[in-house]
């Protein structure tokens, strides 16, 4: 837990934090995508103050670094269909599928990063990747033995050690052409790596440049100021990536792998603009990676990724008090993400509660992954179409119409409901309530997830008060108020008179719940 | 004639308006104004080269042209013709007296993702919103879904509620029907309708409560949102008989989809691309004549298919939906006048647009290119070069397009000027 105490007395407004009991739901689906345990809803409740201890393991968990691939596919963009390549080097069913899985790669470097507890530089100089048995039979890997879908893998194509710039998954992403000779490439390397999107600067261009003569205009790259501010940082950034150069910029042949030979490509596509980072030379990709690690916007940037990632929107200038206490808590910890994370809840403007605050977040969208993992963990119904996760797929099911981030047209989550994101919250919230009822009607009742209070055959009204109480525990994370426990009562009865059916009944009450606004608002 | 996809199936509405335009029955004088004004847009993703069908570079000296293209005039309004362009000839005989094209639109960026937002917002940071959502928002209280995107980038900031995406594959139908039941092996049984209202009216008393004890004014905006939602939801779920968000597949079937969305009043504002997989198509940094040449005829091919379809279909205000819509085609930026050594060419500030249909004076070119090929300074008034004016920005474009559709451009572009040589 980090002393704030700096910067809220500087708060305009005095913030409250939220209780602890809601803040135990918003780490754990944050952190985890998942509701608090039972077991974790009812430590709290018995004693407030464990909470703070749980929050702090949930780092620990598994299912933070999976969805540290979510967060960061917000940032990268990587984990689409939508990659704008030919299929004619692949032979499979469903390249797109591939390409799916093709651009987690940087994503699941990063997950790797802090399941290790390794320092966030890792990222950048790891000389491993994150492969599958899928992208080994395509790309030069050797892939560590195990029965994990995601293992770790080393090129064998003399490629550099340098981690996320390193991959196939971002160039794949991210490709570029013969006269933007890696120029695309390069800003999106300073965009993820030190939050520096070059191209977000309007270019003034002038009158007195003459566009049409290439010499002119070569010139005026280096020498004119509305040219310089961006090309003297992105050309020599530009010039660290020949090694993936392709020779046919749509067909993934050229991507499979590294080509060692071109490294030197820069002499003539950039006009003898040297590989550099920011003004240092770096002598080739090893070397950028070297220069990002030691470039102190790299743990500023991170920070401000982890804040917008859990507060879902974007830094403002008053937050840069409580971002930069973040960093510090960062940096003095090692640079492990788990600390970052930890950093970020700790946060006032993570915590706050419903008043109005400057900075606070009291009420936040929830993602479809997030969405997508939390009703799984609830129901156990996990929601696919043929292989793909419906609400991580644009091309076969419902991510940017969930409200999350496609990767190629959407490129920023939702941050409030629209229709199409209470369309996809009523799909999901059917299709997982009549799973879960019709599934453990034939299970014990200690097996069961959600249904442990009912017979699904006692239509009494004190039989049905004390599952509905549950369900509303469990699936909200919070008991019901008398009020809540009585309307949710009335709706059983209502809907028991329409179905004349107790399961069915139990599957309206449920998806009224995985439908309600304090589930997609938390 | 109607080029009907698989997808159109003509409702009792097509049936009336196409037998209204045959005459047969009187049309009905109905009342038009600029806020129940409708709007397409379609955008060559990847970059167009203005000078193939836009703008007559074989006096400049420094353009690249094409053999065999020649500059015409229809209907008053200057473009170019090749013979292997069929499709852009006939669009433009037959609508050329709708349409106007603007040459020498300034878009001060030369990376893709940056002059779609400036071309959709006037602004590459992330809190404008785009052109389509706000004049969907304007129309939230009728339709369904204000701003359909079919196909394409959307920046909504703020007006998000406005934005409906549909998926290629049908997905916003199989929503709406509960078709999604299908896509896994559900054996499970389904809530009758009865069930299902009684649920609807518990969640619409727990979404009123849920606002009323917000204790902030971010949580209650937040509420609110989930609110206006849930209602549009609604909307989407008692959609006009005969109307479905079919699958598509091409930019013809989503043109069918879309024009019958904007005709039943579901939608103000439909959005496609070109292609309508969002890649950046038209990006022709090789062997550029061909891949323009191949690219606008298949565009313009489209096109007409949409005019066709926006003249046959009866509008809510006016007879024809082509009078009450009117069509933006647009690219994020153009191509350089000279080709690289790879006969392409490479990105360029400088693009043309063409504005067509309702609103707009037909057979009028504003703007134009200099000797360098730069965009002229003009006269947004006369639309003719004028030397003490600046150049046409993404803002003039936004703030015509507000304005013809009766919203304040001085609420969301202040500093720019709506192009009033465009309008009729």
């Amino acid at each position: 837990m980090i002393f704030w105490l700096a910067c809220t007395t500087e708060s305009p407004t005095e913030s409250v934090e939220m209780s602890p009991l809601r803040l135990l739901n918003r780490a754990s689906l944050d952190l985890r995508g998942v509701r608090p345990s039972e077991a974790e809803l009812a430590a709290v409740q018995a004693d407030p103050d464990q909470a703070e201890a749980l929050i702090d393991d949930f780092v620990n968990d598994e299912r933070f670094f999976e969805r540290l691939v979510q967060l960061y596919h917000e940032v990268y963009l990587t984990e689409t269909e939508g990659m704008d390549l030919r299929s004619d080097a692949l032979t499979m069913d469903d390249p797109r599928q591939f390409y799916w899985e093709v651009g987690q790669e940087p994503l699941r470097i990063i997950a790797e990063v802090a399941r290790q507890d390794l320092p966030y530089t890792e990222i950048v100089l790891a000389d491993w990747t994150m492969a599958t048995d899928q992208m080994a039979e395509y790309f030069p890997l050797e892939l560590e033995a195990g029965t994990e879908h995601w293992r770790r893998a080393r090129y064998t194509d003399g490629r550099p050690a340098a981690g996320v710039a390193a991959t196939n998954g971002l160039w794949w992403r991210f490709t570029s052409t013969e006269t933007n000779a890696n120029r695309r490439r390069a800003n999106a390397l300073t965009t993820v790596l030190v939050c520096e999107n070059l191209l977000d600067r309007p270019i003034g261009f002038d009158q007195d440049v003459n566009l049409v003569d290439e010499e002119a205009l070569r010139d005026a790259i280096r020498t004119n100021p509305s040219c310089i501010s961006c090309h003297v940082s992105l050309d020599p950034v530009a010039a660290n990536l020949f090694g993936f150069y392709w020779s046919n910029f749509t067909s993934p042949t050229q991507g499979l792998a590294y080509h060692p030979g071109r490294e030197r490509y820069w002499y003539e596509r950039l006009d003898g603009v040297a590989p550099a980072w920011f003004g240092t030379p770096t002598g080739g990709l090893g070397g950028l990676g070297r220069q990002v690690a030691a470039d102190p916007r790299f743990p500023d940037c991170a920070a401000e990724q982890a804040f917008e990632g859990l507060l879902r929107r974007e830094v403002q200038l008053g937050d840069m008090a409580e971002v930069s206490g973040v960093r510090d808590e960062f940096v003095s910890r090692g640079l492990t993400l788990r600390a970052l994370y930890s950093a970020v809840v700790d946060s006032p403007a993570y915590r706050t509660s419903d008043v109005d605050t400057e900075l606070g977040v009291p009420l936040k969208f929830m993602p479809p992954d997030i969405l997508n993992t939390s009703v799984a963990d609830l129901t156990g119904f996990v929601w696919q179409r043929g292989e793909m996760p419906v609400l991580l797929s644009d091309r076969y099911g419902l991510r940017s119409l969930g409200g999350g981030v496609g990767g190629i047209t959407v490129t920023k989550p939702a941050t409030a409901s629209s229709a199409t994101t209470v369309l996809v919250q009523v799909a999901l919230a059917d299709e997982a309530s009549a799973y879960v009822v019709s599934t453990e009607q034939s299970l014990a009742v200690a097996d069961r997830r959600l249904f442990r209070e009912t017979d699904f055959v006692e239509s009494a009204e004190s039989a049905v008060s004390g599952q509905a109480a549950a369900l509303h525990l469990r699936v909200l994370g919070e008991p019901p108020s008398a009020a809540e426990e009585e309307a949710l009562v009335a709706l059983w009865q209502e809907l028991y008179a329409v179905e004349g059916s107790v399961p069915l009944a139990w599957q309206g009450v449920l998806e009224a719940l995985l439908r309600d606004p304090s589930y997609v608002l938390y | 004639m109607i080029r009907q996809s698989p997808l159109f199936i003509p409702s009792r509405r097509g049936v009336l308006a196409s037998l209204a335009a045959a005459s047969l029955v009187p049309r009905s004088a109905k009342a038009f104004s600029p806020a129940q004004r409708k709007f397409v847009f379609v955008l060559a993703s990847g970059g167009w080269d203005p000078t193939r069908v836009f703008a007559d570079g074989t006096a400049s000296g420094i353009v690249a042209t094409e053999s065999g293209a020649v500059p015409r005039e229809t209907n008053g309004l200057r473009w170019v013709h090749a013979e292997t362009r069929p499709s852009v000839a006939a669009w433009f005989e037959r609508y050329s007296s709708q349409a106007a094209i603007v040459n020498g639109l300034l878009v001060p960026s030369i990376a893709h993702e940056q002059c779609i937002t400036l071309a959709l917002t006037g602004t590459t940071g992330d809190s404008g919103s785009d052109w389509p959502s706000i004049l969907g928002m304007a129309a939230m209280d009728r339709c369904a879904a204000p701003n359909l995107v079919l196909a394409g980038p959307s920046f909504p900031g703020i007006n998000l509620p406005a934005v409906v995406q549909t998926g290629a594959r049908g997905q916003l139908g199989d929503l709406i029907t509960g078709g999604y039941r299908e896509w896994g092996e559900r054996s499970a049984p389904v809530l009758s309708a009865a069930g299902r209202s009684t649920l609807d009216a518990h969640l619409d008393a727990r979404a009123a409560g849920f606002a009323s004890a917000a204790g902030s004014e971010r949580s209650r905006a937040q509420a609110q949102a989930y609110i206006l939602a849930m209602q549009q939801r609604a909307k989407l779920s008692s959609l006009p008989a005969g109307f479905s968000f079919s699958p598509y597949a091409s930019l013809d079937d989503a043109i069918a989809v879309g024009t019958e969305a904007l005709s039943s009043g579901v939608s103000r504002v439909l959005s496609l691309s070109s292609p309508l997989s969002g890649d950046l198509g038209w990006d022709s940094h090789s062997t550029n004549d061909d891949l323009q040449n191949v690219l606008f005829e298949a565009f313009f091919a489209s096109m007409l298919t949409l005019f066709q379809r926006l003249e046959s279909l009866p509008g809510e205000s006016a007879p024809t939906l082509l009078e009450e819509t009117t069509v933006l085609l647009y690219s994020e930026m153009g191509r350089t006048p000279w080709l690289n050594a790879g006969t392409g060419k490479d990105h360029w500030p400088y693009t043309s647009l063409l504005l067509a249909g309702s609103g707009i004076r037909g057979g009028t070119n504003v703007g134009g290119f200099d000797d360098g090929w730069s965009g002229v300074p003009t006269n947004l008034a006369t639309g003719e070069e004028d030397p003490t004016a600046t150049r046409i920005s993404c803002g003039d474009l936004g703030a015509t397009l507000l304005a013809l559709g009766d919203i304040d451009p001085g609420e969301w572009v202040p500093s720019s000027t709506p192009i009033s040589a465009l309008l009729a």
